[in-house]
């Protein structure tokens, strides 16, 4: 859904804005004084700067309220926690299952190179993500909805096999 | 201040000359480019066959070549209508492009002899760490010709910044801020060029130091590993500084070709005003804080620096593309303009501009970064704005400057590759962000059976953009002897 929903929006700014530049292109055969046109035009500007403002604004206020990555350090333990590393070209998880409803910590780093440790679900649709980094230690948290073996790959190039660095973690049904 | 036009500079033979070589260079790369990037989606679509290790190579040589020959190309439109207004050293120009050659040859030398293979951002520490697929000195053969690109650069902004300082005393005059803060009358006839070149040469002499220092500090761990490491994430920030600064500087250098050639075409005047010089001054200091939207995925990054990441993405689309673009379309809106290829494509380029900023704005934010982070969208918006935006640019240019009195008339061809370049455009951009939708991975040699289908329509497109730019480059070779490159004179 999420994904639909970013499409849509991308579309939907694409079409408008392609309809103005279709519209002054097929408008552009007559030609009129450039001082009313601009004078007309320029008065538009100033709305549409505060539209496109006020909307920026408030999306970044509601996308960051809450903010979207978990707190990385001075947090309470979770009870489901899988410690994730990244080697050129595998992942090692220290736990492989884990259950639906409630929140995972994944604490990823690396061994080596970057990685990014992407998860998908059984219809390769990616659930979140985040970086694996030698020498630091990324905490991703995400609570899986449903149960089922989702896969691990690989986002970050890494070398000839980046492509085949994947693994799975299977999500059990919620606890009673 | 005097702000007419130098007597023109550019009839002399050698500057001519000079001109001629960045742009039959560009296009050549640009096109040798272009078959990388679409054997990549042929790849991707089952096409063709190409082993892992062929494929990361193509990645490479595309990713590299391709902002590498973006930011020559659009050089070479800074430089000639930069000339016009300051007294440029051709000299130094030249000494820029070669250089680069000498840069592409050893990245070449790097990735087909050396078989390095580690894309374009080089993220420390993959240029030392490749399991034994290339050597160190493959590595530092790689590097080492980004530096020399680089010293290239640094010079020739340096000669643009004695050049600029000659005429105008600083660079804040250069920029028309003393008709911002210094209660000065403002004077419409100061160039818009001047100002973005005053902009870029600021942007990209800092992006191009934070580049070197990084591409420095990779080669010496190349070597002395235990005595010179470096912080991976500081790595990636210059990294990832430098690639942005880099690219958009390219964008700002080639959109003086629509400043310049666009009133010609609509007979109305692009003149500067004070929201034209705040935007380009704002834009100064927003290209630079905005490239952490490449590290949100990065969550050892300080919160405030992501936060910055995904609000200056917002508003860095503000100054700079809605003031060009809104003044191109209010120049275009009514003004019985005359459409030919240059004028569409400078047209064109407005749209794509501005269209490829709308789903990267979108990714820039945190909670759709989460799912669309080196996804297929990631390639999807900026071939969006280099495919649409950049490239148009960089043809009207040439185009522009090669266009002779006598040339034939080829407007049913142009019409016909015109649209195979903006069709295929479109359909390689619409796979991208749909495969990005879908949640595919960029950067794969192989793709699952599901995400073939997609990428072999890609390559239908891609197909489609590489027709169009032969067109181009045929067209302008064909006539570029013949033509003075004073078409502007």
């Amino acid at each position: 859904m999420k994904h639909e929903l970013i499409l849509f929006v991308s579309v939907f700014f694409i079409a408008v804005l392609t309809a103005v530049f279709v519209y002054v292109y097929f408008a552009s055969n007559k030609r009129r004084e450039f001082k009313p046109v601009k004078e007309k035009l320029y008065g538009y500007r100033p709305k549409l700067f505060t539209f496109l403002i006020l909307m920026g604004f408030g999306v970044a206020v509601g996308t960051l309220f809450e903010f979207p990555i978990a707190k990385q350090a001075g947090t309470k333990p979770v009870e489901q926690s899988i410690k994730v590393t990244g080697y050129q070209w595998y992942w090692v998880l220290d736990k492989t299952e884990v259950y639906a409803n409630e929140p995972v910590e994944f604490m990823i780093k690396s061994a080596d190179v970057n990685h990014g440790f992407g998860i998908y679900d059984e219809d390769l649709v990616m659930h979140t993500q985040g970086q694996a980094m030698p020498q630091y230690t990324n905490r991703l948290v995400h609570t899986f909805k449903k149960p089922g073996t989702y896969k691990l790959l690989c986002l970050e190039f890494c070398g000839i096999a980046h492509h085949n660095m994947v693994a799975a973690l299977t999500v059990l049904p919620a606890k009673e | 201040m005097n702000l007419q036009k130098l007597s023109l500079p550019e009839t002399s033979t050698k500057s001519s000359n000079t001109l001629r070589l960045y742009v039959v260079t560009s296009l050549l790369v640009l096109f040798l480019m272009m078959l990388a990037g679409a054997t990549m989606r042929y790849t991707q679509g089952a096409l063709i066959e190409v082993a892992p290790n062929i494929f990361y190579q193509l990645l490479t040589v595309h990713g590299a070549g391709m902002v590498g020959i973006a930011g020559l190309f659009s050089s070479s439109i800074m430089w000639y209508f930069l000339r016009r207004y300051v007294d440029l050293n051709t000299n130094i120009f030249l000494v820029n492009f070669v250089l680069f050659l000498i840069g592409v040859l050893m990245i070449l030398g790097a990735i087909f002899f050396g078989d390095f293979a580690a894309a374009w951002t080089f993220l420390y520490p993959l240029p030392a760490k490749s399991m034994g697929v290339w050597s160190h000195h493959a590595a530092a053969m790689f590097l080492g010709g980004l530096l020399i690109i680089g010293v290239g650069f640094l010079l020739f902004y340096l000669d643009v910044t004695r050049a600029i300082l000659k005429r105008y005393s600083n660079l804040y005059n250069a920029m028309g801020l003393q008709y911002l803060f210094g209660g000065k009358t403002l004077d419409e006839e100061h160039p818009p060029a001047v100002v973005a070149s005053t902009m870029v040469l600021i942007i990209n002499t800092l992006g191009i130091l934070a580049g070197a220092v990084i591409l420095v500090m990779c080669i010496l761990n190349l070597y002395f590993p235990d005595d010179v490491t470096i912080d991976p994430l500081l790595a990636k920030n210059l990294t990832y500084f430098f690639g942005h600064v880099f690219i958009n500087a390219s964008i700002y250098m080639a959109v003086i070709a629509v400043y310049e050639l666009l009133p010609k075409y609509t007979n109305r005047p692009w003149k500067v005003n004070k929201l034209f010089i705040t935007a380009w001054f704002f834009s100064t200091f927003m290209v630079m804080m905005v490239y952490p939207h490449h590290l949100l995925m990065d969550f050892a990054m300080p919160r405030w620096a992501l936060v910055i990441g995904q609000i200056c993405s917002y508003m860095n689309g503000f100054p700079v593309l809605l003031v060009t673009a809104y003044g191109a379309v209010t120049l275009v809106h009514r003004s019985g303009i005359k459409w030919d290829l240059i004028s569409r494509l400078l047209f064109l380029s407005m749209f794509g501009w501005v269209a490829g900023t709308i789903p990267a704005i979108i990714d820039a934010t945190i909670s759709v970064n989460l799912v669309m982070h080196n996804t297929m969208w990631v390639p999807g918006h900026f071939h969006f704005y280099l495919l649409l935006g950049l490239l148009p640019m960089l043809f009207a240019f040439s185009l522009f400057v090669t266009q002779t009195k006598s040339e034939r008339n080829t407007r049913y061809l142009d019409e016909i590759f015109f649209s195979s370049y903006l069709y295929g455009s479109l359909v390689l951009i619409g796979t991208f962000l749909l495969s990005g939708k879908d949640s595919v991975p960029r950067r794969w040699a192989a793709h699952y059976a599901e995400w073939i289908p997609m990428s072999q329509i890609a390559a239908v497109g891609a197909t489609m953009v590489v027709l169009g730019t032969l067109f181009f480059l045929i067209k302008i070779i064909l006539r570029i002897n013949k033509a003075s490159l004073t078409a502007d004179a």
